[in-house]
């Protein structure tokens, strides 16, 4: 059973998705994480080596984006 | 913890008994997949007789609304909404206004096992299945529909109200053998019916189909809440059962590929072998990845060699930081160096590499931040994924840092 307490009602339950999380629990505040995150995916894949292997995808995309548009 | 649990099936027990099981509406959500723990408990509901309906507002983009017309025409007895954290305020509103419908509602899933009591009292759900669900959820409607009415305070795993209070019933042991439960329902949810990519990571072939073949981790990283129902426990499903699942899926959805969204597959080397060996014998045409992420520590050359020629293509691998000290205080149990060797030697495998890392970690300044983006630039990885911690009910790591400052609630 568990044992954490909690003041549910005092939550604010918007602060929370699977991607974003509106709350910082070390010394950088959220909005520079959220910078430092982008930040981090341009430097890794905007490197020769990395993008020719990450367009190859290009294809998949497409037919991504076409299932995601019989869905829609 | 009690001894572990036995499965019982009885084909009759919940005859005429309708179940229906929906996913929020959650428009932040971008991953559109089959709910695997869904399935299962449909499968073993589905095993005793009960006849099993699925709504994915998620998938089919409903409105709150949409959802309650189409539950209400199938009049279901009982109707199961799971709650994670990230989709909890959905999860609740969808459960208030089922209840003022008039439906009957059972609640369930990480974050109801975290605080079973703080979210039954919260989202007015009818009963909560805390833990491993299958069982009690069976127990809970053959208790229902009368077939073998029990007291639903001698239902392990349960809680439910009573008397304008709440009765959280003792933990329900774990399952013994998990190749006793029933495969997931796959018919509710066809893999050709979900885009192309429903975990959020490229694939190669389509239909494909996420399988979990194992439960529970060994492992006790302080991000993680898998422990919360699974209780650090690792359990297997024999290299057998699930090439019967795989067959299964080949033969009546037309799968190509399979995605192994365990905890860690390659936990035990030896079940890994036996599954490739499988697969290698049986010419079942798929290939197959990780996309989950397989711990650095229990993958070795010969074993990545096997996997790459038994159809696997893709492994993602949880690396979090590229700072050791971070590694260390969230109790990864991985080092920069042993990480290197891994990720190199999985390439020169010819199994393509990705990575996971972790931004603003407890304790994470900028400069550990940088060093993360230089070590994973480091890496022969194809892919890298960059996400802000967050929370999950439950989380060790936070216990004692500022969960008691947001009104004690620890977060993972």
């Amino acid at each position: 059973m568990a044992k954490n307490k909690v003041d549910i009602a005092g939550l604010d339950w918007d602060r929370f998705d699977s991607y974003r999380s509106k709350m910082s629990v070390c010394e950088v505040p959220q909005e520079e994480l959220q910078a430092l995150c982008r930040r981090a995916n341009l430097e890794f894949y905007l490197r020769p080596r990395i993008l020719p292997g990450f367009l190859k995808y290009i294809r998949q995309f497409r037919w991504i984006l076409k299932r995601l548009l019989h869905y829609y | 913890m009690k001894t572990d649990q036995a499965i019982e099936i009885d084909p009759g027990s919940l005859r005429e008994f309708k179940m229906l099981f929906i996913l929020p509406p959650f428009p932040k959500e971008h991953k559109m997949a089959p709910p695997n723990g869904i399935g299962y408990l449909a499968g073993m509901l589905e095993a005793n007789g009960a006849e099993c309906y699925f709504i994915d507002g998620i998938k089919d983009r409903l409105t709150i609304g949409a959802i309650l017309s189409r539950a209400a025409a199938l009049k279901p007895d009982l109707v199961g909404v799971p709650l994670l954290t990230p989709m909890y305020k959905a999860s609740r509103e969808l459960i208030l206004e089922l209840k003022r419908a008039g439906f009957k509602t059972v609640a369930g899933g990480p974050h109801a096992s975290a605080l079973p009591a703080e979210t039954l009292a919260d989202t007015g759900a009818d009963y909560l299945v805390f833990g491993e669900g299958e069982s009690t959820l069976l127990e809970l409607c053959r208790s229902l529909n009368g077939s073998r009415p029990r007291p639903l305070s001698e239902i392990p795993g349960l809680a439910f109200k009573s008397g304008g209070g709440l009765v959280i019933n003792e933990a329900r042991p774990l399952i013994e053998d998990i190749d006793a439960l029933p495969f997931p329902a796959w018919h509710l949810f066809p893999p050709d019916q979900y885009p192309f990519s429903p975990q959020g990571t490229m694939a190669k072939g389509y239909p494909l189909a996420a399988i979990t073949t194992s439960r529970g981790c060994p492992f006790n990283c302080g991000f993680c809440s898998t422990n919360v129902i699974w209780r650090r426990r690792f359990r297997a499903r024999s290299a057998g059962n699930v090439i019967a699942e795989i067959e299964m899926l080949v033969r009546d959805y037309g799968v190509r590929e399979i995605q192994f969204i365990d905890d860690n597959l390659t936990t035990q080397r030896g079940r890994v072998l036996a599954i490739c060996d499988e697969l290698e014998k049986r010419g079942l045409g798929v290939v197959w990845s990780c996309p989950n992420g397989v711990r650095i520590d229990s993958l070795d050359e010969e074993l990545a060699r096997r996997m790459k020629q038994c159809g696997c293509y893709s492994l993602t691998f949880g690396i979090e930081s590229g700072n050791q000290e971070v590694l260390d205080r969230v109790e990864k149990g991985t080092k920069l160096e042993q990480i290197e060797k891994v990720v190199a030697m999985v390439r020169r495998a010819g199994i393509e590499t990705r990575g996971f890392f972790i931004v603003g970690l407890p304790g994470e300044t900028r400069a550990t931040i940088r060093q993360t983006i230089d070590f994973a630039k480091r890496l022969p990885l194809s892919f890298a994924g960059f996400s802000i911690f967050s929370f999950d009910a439950g989380l060790k790591i936070l216990q004692g840092m500022g969960g008691e400052k947001q009104g004690g609630y620890s977060r993972s």
